[in-house]
């Protein structure tokens, strides 16, 4: 694969230490993704997904090891350019609660363009991804009139809209029926496609984690497994 | 975002309503309390400055409120004054304070004292001509149930009250000739102050400059002057002020650090999120500072509002109760409420920024 790597780690340590008791979360995690790769991340519950996908994000800071994004080692950064960088290239989804609650869904959509300034979608793009998502008519709604599947959909909305290079989606599909979470899978893989981002999902859902090009297995803090392979062109080609 | 601060603010609104009310109250609390002293000071100043005199001139150690004054100015200084360019009228006014009876009474010189623009005015009767002769005015006179011709004792000496005055002259209720005063308290050839009548405003400075240039040690003060004298030399009045301020500006500290305190804790999530999408330390803190000053400045508006409420109240409960707010104690009320207002979000805000996103996005 010729494509640029944007997030790489090396030897990525993660312990929690509340006093004397430490977890280890994380062990020397080496990990890779390319430009548009869409990485599925499984694993037991505990077994330290989270605390990786929050670290390839800046959330959190390693025990030891280095993240780079776009080659640039974020762990030697200071908090404030993390945030920046945070701010520029990620976008997040969660599996819940994504949306401020006082907010309606256009008015989360304004508050993130607002953090984000320039780069972002301009109005016909922006209405088209709204409509790709299915979500124009819902824009005036507050997150809890609008179904869990839509409130994962305006997520989605606000996580692409800024164009970060990377998506970084925690169990994005966790508290949705079979129906939602194939349509927030299909939209991801759209947006993937379209926009050129890159994915790196975690999921429990093993038909889920098919979506992806690539399915890493993690278990007690590492990588057990790390499978190019579910991700059929001839698949994308009849869903497009 | 002003959407986003008005959907926090409707999102709470019993919280909302209490964190304004405890602004509101600081700024009430603050106005009400600086228009009654002011009031009051006014007052008294007023009925000083209605004597008309320009000048006043005591001893050392004088009070304005002439309530503790004694006797020790010569009267003979009067006749020095004379020569002073500028000055028209003198006179001479020796003060007696009986605690309980009806405090002040003036000891007078019939003559000089009418030469100035506060003269009594008679309303019944006639000036005193005999020794133990007394002028009393309508309000003492009606609510001691007095009339012309009954006896007051003043020094342990029954006065014959001869005539009635026109209330207003300062606290002075009943006025006595100055010499039987002056024999009476063994204070022959002297008085408590004597009060000073220029030509015109213009020279007041000037006759002012002159006397505290000769007569250095006596207590001289433009009648102008009364009102700010009066606030600095009241007892206590300016270290009560200050701390009904201080302990309203700590109200209003409190209750919006609670307010925005516990306000950031049900926001944990939000705030997670927030950082997540990016957004630097320095938006979350401006969030929740641009949230508690509009929230104490819809305290302070409230605030003024139930003032006036209160004034008017007070108005209609209390008609005697003087208050008189200065216009710039407005916005000095408002802004110490919205300064400890702000204070208060101040450790909220930074604990908000600062909270570690992981923690704040597990919080569910
Ligand atoms: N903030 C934290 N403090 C202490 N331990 C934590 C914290 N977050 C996660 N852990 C621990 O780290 C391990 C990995 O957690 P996590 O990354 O959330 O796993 P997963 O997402 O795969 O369920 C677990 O044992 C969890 O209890
Ligand atoms: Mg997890």
């Amino acid at each position: 694969m010729a494509s640029q790597v944007v997030l790489q780690t090396a030897g990525l340590n993660m312990v929690y230490r509340h006093g004397k008791l430490a977890v280890h979360a994380l062990r020397d995690i080496e990990l890779t993704v390319h430009e548009g790769e869409f990485v599925a991340i499984m694993g037991p519950s505990g077994c330290g997904k989270s605390t990786l996908l929050h670290l390839l994000g800046g959330l959190l800071k390693p025990s030891s090891g280095d993240i780079f994004i776009d080659g640039m080692n974020i762990v030697k950064l200071k908090d404030r350019e993390r945030t920046e960088i945070r701010r520029k290239k990620i976008g997040y989804i969660f599996q819940r609660f994504n949306l401020l609650p006082t907010l309606t869904a256009a008015g989360n959509l304004a508050l993130a363009k607002r953090i984000h300034g320039n780069g972002y979608l301009d109005e016909k793009e922006t209405e088209e991804i709204l409509r790709l998502l299915g979500i124009q008519d819902r824009m005036d709604q507050r997150p809890i009139e609008l179904s869990g599947g839509e409130q994962q959909r305006v997520a989605i909305a606000r996580a692409v809209l800024n164009k970060p290079s990377i998506i970084l989606a925690d169990e994005p599909t966790g508290s949705l029926d079979s129906t939602n979470s194939k349509v927030v899978l299909r939209l991801l893989r759209e947006t993937n496609h379209h926009l050129k981002q890159t994915i790196v999902m975690i999921t429990h859902d093993p038909e889920a984690a098919h979506t992806a090009q690539r399915i890493i297995e993690m278990r007690d803090g590492q990588i057990i497994s790390n499978n190019a392979g579910f991700y059929h062109e001839a698949e994308m080609d009849g869903i497009f | 975002m002003k959407r986003m601060l008005i959907a926090n603010l409707l999102q709470r609104p019993t919280r909302t309503i209490v964190s304004m009310s405890a602004v509101a109250m600081a700024v009430i609390l603050i106005l009400v309390l600086t228009g009654l002293s002011h009031g009051l000071l006014n007052d008294a100043a007023r009925r000083t400055q209605n004597t008309g005199a320009d000048i006043l001139f005591q001893p050392s150690g004088a009070s304005l409120f002439f309530a503790f004054n004694t006797g020790t100015l010569p009267i003979k200084l009067i006749n020095r004054f004379k020569e002073i360019p500028g000055v028209t009228y003198l006179t001479p006014v020796l003060v007696n304070f009986s605690v309980g009876r009806f405090g002040l009474t003036f000891g007078i010189e019939w003559e000089s004292f009418n030469n100035f623009p506060g003269r009594l005015h008679i309303l019944s009767g006639r000036p005193f001509q005999g020794e133990y002769e007394a002028i009393i005015d309508d309000l003492f006179a009606r609510s001691n149930h007095l009339n012309i011709g009954d006896t007051i004792k003043i020094l342990a000496r029954d006065f014959k009250i001869v005539g009635i005055c026109q209330s207003g002259i300062a606290v002075v209720r009943v006025f006595i000739p100055l010499s039987t005063m002056q024999s009476l308290t063994g204070a022959a050839d002297k008085a408590s102050m004597i009060l000073v009548k220029c030509q015109e405003a213009g020279r007041i400075p000037a006759v002012y400059e002159q006397m505290k240039r000769e007569y250095k040690g006596y207590n001289i003060v433009k009648a102008s002057d009364v009102q700010d004298l009066m606030a600095e030399n009241t007892p206590f009045l300016r270290e009560f002020t200050y701390t009904i301020i201080a302990i309203s500006v700590f109200v209003s500290f409190l209750v919006i650090l609670l307010a925005m305190y516990t306000s950031i804790f049900e926001r944990t999530r939000e705030i997670g999120i927030l950082k997540a999408m990016g957004a630097p330390k320095s938006f979350i803190l401006s969030t929740i500072l641009k949230e508690s000053v509009l929230l104490s400045s819809l305290g302070c508006i409230a605030g003024i509002i139930g003032t006036y409420v209160i004034i008017q109240i007070i108005r209609i409960k209390f008609p005697s109760m003087l208050i008189d707010i200065p216009f710039d104690w407005h916005f000095k009320a408002c802004f110490l409420a919205l300064l400890g207002g702000t204070l208060g979000s101040l450790y909220p805000a930074f604990k908000a920024a600062s909270q570690d996103p992981v923690v704040a996005l597990s919080y569910e």
